[in-house]
């Protein structure tokens, strides 16, 4: 198998998916399209915390955080020491 | 500047995440990690592509895959469009490159609140990308900094980024339900396909509901 031709392929997809909207009249519907952000970030989010495991109680730590204070980086911190105490407390 | 500023919280997280990805890529694609890094600069799809490698997958499949984790770019872009008419058709090009899921929430949130212009998501598209590439070429270089357990939870911190900005998304009650919806559909549809397709019917249900409560 050919590495190059899988990366030069992966960047063509992606790269059309991201120029398309940008350089063509892409349109959507305008009612619908300001709900892209909480639609996709939730999309991503929820299957990786939904398992109720510790990614879950941190999550919830992060959400919580968040509502508090928008930094990113302090969400970023939280989460990540958070989901690092809970794995070593082994409480799940 | 406020791109560097605003670009520092994803210049961490990509870093530490493209060194990790560095690490395991080197035992498939050498310092072809690199060139993928350079040309696709999409987490996911880089991780599934490396997974696939591993499992001798076909180009094909892969690339069909990357296709449809990263479609929902289309979505992105297309939101990101509308800040973008009268600027030329080049700089158009060249921002498109650099639109990830981190870049568009950083760069959607300032272009709502009017303190975005082409420039700052350039800037901040580009220092991301640099942490990006510069980070995948160290973890080949540099493969054992982190011990093992550290390393396992820091992709971590890119949920924990996606929540922070949930929060900020979410303004009215129309957005919770789009989220909710979106949400709930993701977890339950196949993956691959489950981003795209619950990402739109949490905008259809966003739409929807705006119109019973006006």
């Amino acid at each position: 198998m050919d590495a190059l031709i899988v990366i030069l392929g992966m960047f063509a997809v992606t790269y059309f998916s991201r120029a398309l909207p940008m350089l063509k009249d892409f349109k959507l519907e305008n009612r619908y399209i300001k709900y892209i952000p909480p639609s996709i970030f939730a999309a991503l989010v929820f299957p990786d915390v939904m398992r109720f495991d510790e990614k879950t109680m941190a999550a919830l730590i992060v959400l919580l955080i968040s509502i508090k204070n928008r930094n990113l980086l302090l969400a970023m911190l939280v989460g990540v020491i958070s989901l690092y105490l809970l794995q070593k407390a082994e409480i799940f | 500047m406020r791109s560097f500023k605003d670009s520092l919280p994803i210049v961490v997280s990509y870093f530490s995440i493209s060194t990790a990805f560095g690490m395991i890529a080197k035992d498939y694609l050498g310092f072809q990690a690199i060139l993928m890094s350079a040309l696709v600069f999409a987490g996911a799809a880089q991780f599934i592509a490396l997974q696939m490698i591993a499992n001798k997958n076909p180009s094909a499949l892969i690339v069909l895959t990357t296709f449809l984790v990263n479609s929902r770019h289309l979505l992105m872009s297309s939101y990101l469009a509308r800040f973008y008419r009268g600027i030329s058709r080049k700089i158009r090009a060249i921002v498109s490159f650099g639109i990830t899921d981190e870049t568009f929430a950083v760069a959607s949130k300032r272009f709502l609140e009017n303190e975005a212009d082409y420039k700052y998501n350039l800037q901040l598209n580009f220092f991301s990308y640099l942490a990006w590439v510069s980070g995948t070429a160290l973890g080949i270089f540099f493969g054992t900094i982190l011990p093992d357990d550290v390393s396992r939870v820091l992709p971590f911190g890119l949920t924990a980024l996606f929540i922070s900005i949930l929060v900020s998304s979410v303004r009215q009650k129309s957005d919770l339900i789009a989220a909710l919806t979106a949400g709930v559909f993701a977890v339950f549809l196949p993956s691959g396909w489950n981003i795209v397709v619950a990402s739109l019917i949490g905008c259809f249900a966003g739409g929807v509901a705006e119109r019973w409560m006006r």
